[in-house]
């Protein structure tokens, strides 16, 4: 339905309460303004050493005579580095920036105590920083997606619940019921996070199980990360962004409720799936695979919802770099369900668990989805934190194109390479020469979306950086003081 | 549906289902899995690794291994584990229960080492110390064309003092030590390999070998007996 | 500054396409009247629906018929208790096999074809000793044998055997008798096998005792 782009909008609000709830949401950015510059700026910083880890480690993986002198410059440290620096330094205050900020937008109220919150920000990320210089230095914890040492974890944990208190605040002085999507998925990624890291750290790191339960617990952890928290948050900015952006409200929205629950749910169980064929109980491994299976659900409800909404509102907008990332977000969602959900239901998953395939969907997911959609809700949100607008179109356009055509390489790099080492381990008459030499050319692929990744990030960073210190003109009022259209329903 | 306390208990729940049956459970279940005693020997199996053995897992573990290397053997007829000799039985859970960290893997980029201590030797690959410490200092020489490092920060080269040290490695021409030196391992390059030797699940454990599949003997006799003995 | 707002929206500033209050306003208003249900897509919850069964009813069965007993330590999804009882308390063993496997323990003295060390370890290819009596053998191992023996014309006595029964390596029965059956036909050997019900037997009848001679094993038919 068409929406009208004057102020002569319809609105049933008074004039008088229009004002002061445009005052409110400026008082919120205003609140927010200290933790999030924090947040987006340590967050640029480190989705340019998490990509650059990352395409050292790729390239060492193919060729790694490169750099051969210490052990720190080994693939076996520099994977998980980069690995942590994504996860727990981008990631981390990525998720935090979108989510408390949608949080508090979506209440209309602003949270309190931002300074303990920015205090508990640099904390966090000075413990992260020497944690990921502690992995390239030998201390890694030996967990898969969990090699921070524990001092960094502890104080990581103990951080977000800093943080995590400073976001539920937002309850206290809130304007509406949380009835929309967006908000549900904030405060359920918070908490669902907040449980496993716990459960990670407790039962792996301080008080570690006995025998292979920790591979249990590690396979949980890894799809509780992804799916509950990154992808949790991921969502709710596509949910929000997808009708902000355009006008258009989301399609079937009454199915998104049994898509949340349903998608909470089933990713809490799946992730064993992985350990198919491993030394754990047959029946962990066949209830991660029966509950993949049943996650087609979620997926078919939240990809009906993202891809009849971006149908319906391709159209409405044009020229939006945020909207194109939301979109990108969006797309790669539904293809990398698919192939968690398709992959886990093979006949040979106990040999594909251990190739290169399940890290493309891993980082399809990870770089893809969850950091697209954070890029759209940052190219949205930055200007309004920072009180200016963003420094150079260029370099979104760089950023956009770099990191959409790098993702791509990679996912699809690894993608090949892991179907050739698969078939490869299949019959022992291949030695591995021979599957090393087959599955070089992927990984090449992969080393040069790596590269393209890198370049868009490097120009993500800059744009950041400057519009943060060309930001000191102050505006008078916030910049989105006119009044924005009024959603219309066909009814 | 719109009340907050709702919202946070059904949170709650959903993730609680899948704590307490997938982690609670299993903790429970086998977490308390301990070595199983041979009535033969009086030996509890699985051994205890040897202080360097110990060591060398640590040096395992930060090195970073587990991303290239799996240590979890699938069981005969399922993948070609067996015939591509990591092992004859498959691993079970209470191989791995004096770990304090299991290093499972996920990414076969190189052999499954489960078994690398027991591996038997196949044409030039003896499996044996000296043939560890040469891959690991340059891959290239045993296994052309691998993608694996070289670890030569678990070496050192030293001036040959006297008489040439036992431990030195020997390296074919182009790269052995310039004269009058000697190329030996230090500690940590020592204990891996210490650590490598050690890996060996060669003992059967009685109660996990049954629990297998059995093909029904009423169909084919002569298939269930061969069933059986491929189940050890 | 006005020139912000007047704009569109452009990459360097989005604008809203709606305020977030009749965003909410909007969504709560479908939930609540399903309007988009009421136009030509409506059969889409009704799919929905039977995908959600299918799901249900295909993840059920996959469950069923791979849930390995849920026994914690059965790491074949097909394993089923039931059968498994039934079929075999213990597994078959290939003596042969499990022998080979213990001759590596022998191999240090008797070598690893079986010639052993002249004047030192008797050879046990083509042994006389190693495919002849039973009983003989049996008490070899049992006990270990001490001074000089004559194997094959040649006499050897350098070292003493070591006993692989009680009082020495503690071997059981089995263990033995599958050593001892592997011995006689390996190397071209060609001697029945050993059971370890005849092993058992003998250790009965001599229990702990010192390492035999010669003369006291030629006693013996």
């Amino acid at each position: 339905m068409a929406f009208e782009t004057s102020s002569a909008g319809v609105s049933p609000v008074s004039d008088d309460a229009e004002t002061r709830y445009r005052e409110d949401l400026g008082a919120v950015d205003t609140a927010l303004r200290l933790p999030l510059t924090s947040l987006l700026g340590w967050s640029a910083i480190w989705i340019v050493i998490a990509a650059a880890l990352g395409f050292l480690a790729s390239w060492k993986f193919h060729a790694p005579g490169l750099l051969a002198e210490g052990s720190w410059s080994t693939y076996g440290r520099l994977y998980p580095a980069a690995t942590n620096a994504l996860i727990y330094g981008w990631g981390f205050n990525a998720a935090v920036a979108v989510g408390a900020w949608l949080f508090s937008r979506l209440a209309g109220s602003a949270p309190r105590g931002h300074r303990f919150a920015t205090v508990a920000i640099w904390f966090c990320n000075f413990a992260v920083l020497s944690g990921v210089a502690g992995i390239l230095l030998g201390e890694s914890s030996g967990v898969e997606w969990f090699e921070l040492p524990p001092f960094a974890a502890t104080v990581l944990l103990v951080s977000f619940f800093v943080l995590g208190s400073w976001a539920i605040t937002t309850l206290r002085g809130r304007r509406f019921e949380p009835i929309f999507i967006s908000q549900w998925y904030v405060i359920a990624g918070f908490f669902w996070f907040a449980w496993i890291f716990t459960t990670a750290l407790i039962m792996l790191d301080f008080f570690p199980v006995r025998g292979t339960v920790q591979a249990i617990i590690g396979a949980w952890y890894a799809q509780g990360l992804f799916a509950l928290f990154f992808g949790s948050i991921a969502l709710a900015a596509i949910y929000y962004f997808l009708p902000k952006l355009s006008g258009r409200p989301v399609r079937y929205y009454s199915l998104a409720v049994v898509g949340f629950w349903t998608y909470g749910v089933f990713n809490g169980w799946l992730g064993v799936q992985r350990l198919v064929g491993a030394p754990v109980p047959a029946w962990v491994q066949s209830v991660g695979v029966a509950m993949n299976l049943l996650s087609l659900a979620p997926v078919a409800i939240i990809g009906i919802n993202i891809l009849a909404t971006l149908a319906s509102s391709w159209s409405a907008v044009s020229n939006s770099p945020a909207y194109k990332f939301i979109a990108f977000a969006g797309l790669a969602f539904v293809v990398s369900s698919l192939q968690l959900a398709l992959g886990g239901y093979s006949d040979s998953s106990h040999l594909t668990n251990i190739t290169l395939l399940g890290h493309s969907q891993i980082f399809l997911w990870l770089l893809g989805f969850f950091t697209t959609s954070a890029f759209g809700a940052i190219y949205y949100l930055l200007p309004r934190i920072a009180r200016g607008p963003w420094a150079s179109a260029a370099l979104i356009n760089i950023h956009f194109l770099a990191t959409a055509l790098g993702v791509i390489l990679i996912a699809v790099g690894l993608l090949i390479a892991g179907n050739k080492q698969a078939e490869g381990l299949e019959s022992a008459a291949n030695n591995f020469a021979t599957i090393i030499s087959s599955l070089n050319g992927g990984a090449i692929l992969r080393t040069a979306g790596y590269g393209l990744f890198l370049i868009g990030q490097l120009a993500f960073a800059l744009n950041v950086f400057r519009t943060f210190l060309g930001s000191f003109q102050t505006l008078e009022k916030p910049a989105y003081v006119s009044e924005p259209p009024v959603m219309e329903v066909a009814s | 549906m719109t009340r907050i306390p709702i919202i946070l208990l059904g949170i709650f729940a959903v993730l609680a289902s899948s704590w307490t049956g997938l982690i609670l459970s299993n903790h429970l279940m086998y977490g308390d899995l301990g070595p199983y005693v041979s009535k033969d020997d009086n030996k509890a199996y699985p051994e205890q690794l040897p202080g360097i053995a110990a060591h060398g897992k640590q040096v395992y573990q930060d090195l970073g291994c587990v991303y290239c290397h799996t240590q979890q053997v699938r069981r005969p007829g399922l993948a070609s584990d067996d015939k591509r000799g990591w092992g004859d039985r498959q691993s079970v859970a209470r191989d791995y229960v004096r770990e304090e960290r299991v290093l499972l893997g996920s990414d076969r980029v190189g052999p499954d080492l489960r078994n690398i201590g027991a591996r038997k030797p196949q044409g030039k690959a003896t499996y044996d110390a000296a043939w560890h410490y040469v891959h690991l200092y340059n891959p290239q020489l045993t296994s052309p064309g691998s993608n694996m490092p070289a670890y030569k920060s678990l070496f050192e080269t030293r001036k040959i003092l006297g008489e040439r040290s036992p431990k030195a490695i020997d390296l074919p021409a182009p790269y052995s030590a310039p004269a009058g030196y000697e190329i030996l391992p230090t500690d940590r390059g020592e204990a891996l390999v210490a650590y490598l030797l050690s890996l060996k699940d060669t003992f059967n454990y009685p109660e996990e070998a049954t629990k297998v599949y059995v093909a029904p003997k009423n169909a084919e006799k002569g298939h269930g007996e061969a069933e059986k003995k491929e189940h050890k | 500054m006005s020139d912000l707002n007047s704009n569109p929206s452009n990459a360097q500033f989005e604008k809203a396409g709606a305020s977030d209050e009749s965003l909410q306003r909007a969504h709560a208003s479908l939930i609540r009247s399903h309007a988009e249900f009421n136009e030509k897509s409506s059969k889409l919850p009704l799919f929905l629906l039977g995908l959600m069964s299918v799901l249900i009813f295909a993840a059920s069965v996959y469950m069923v018929r791979h849930r390995g007993g849920f026994d914690p330590i059965s790491y074949d999804a097909k394993f089923d208790p039931r059968m498994a009882v039934a079929a075999s308390a213990k597994p078959t063993v290939n003596p042969v096999a499990e022998g080979e496997k213990l001759f590596a323990t022998c191999s240090a003295c008797h070598g690893p074809t079986g010639k052993g060390t002249p004047g030192v370890f008797p050879p046990l290819a083509g042994s006389e000793w190693a495919t002849g009596s039973e009983e003989r053998v049996i008490r070899i191992l049992l006990s270990g044998l001490s001074g000089p023996l004559k194997v094959e014309g040649a006499t050897y006595g350098a070292a003493q055997m070591p006993a692989f029964g009680p009082g020495g390596y503690g071997w059981s029965d089995e263990k033995i008798s599958y050593v001892l059956t592997y011995v006689r036909q390996a190397f071209g050997n060609k001697a029945g096998e050993i059971s370890p019900e005849k092993v058992a037997e003998i250790r009965g009848k001599i229990g702990q005792r010192k390492a035999w001679t010669e003369e006291e094993l030629l006693a013996i038919p």
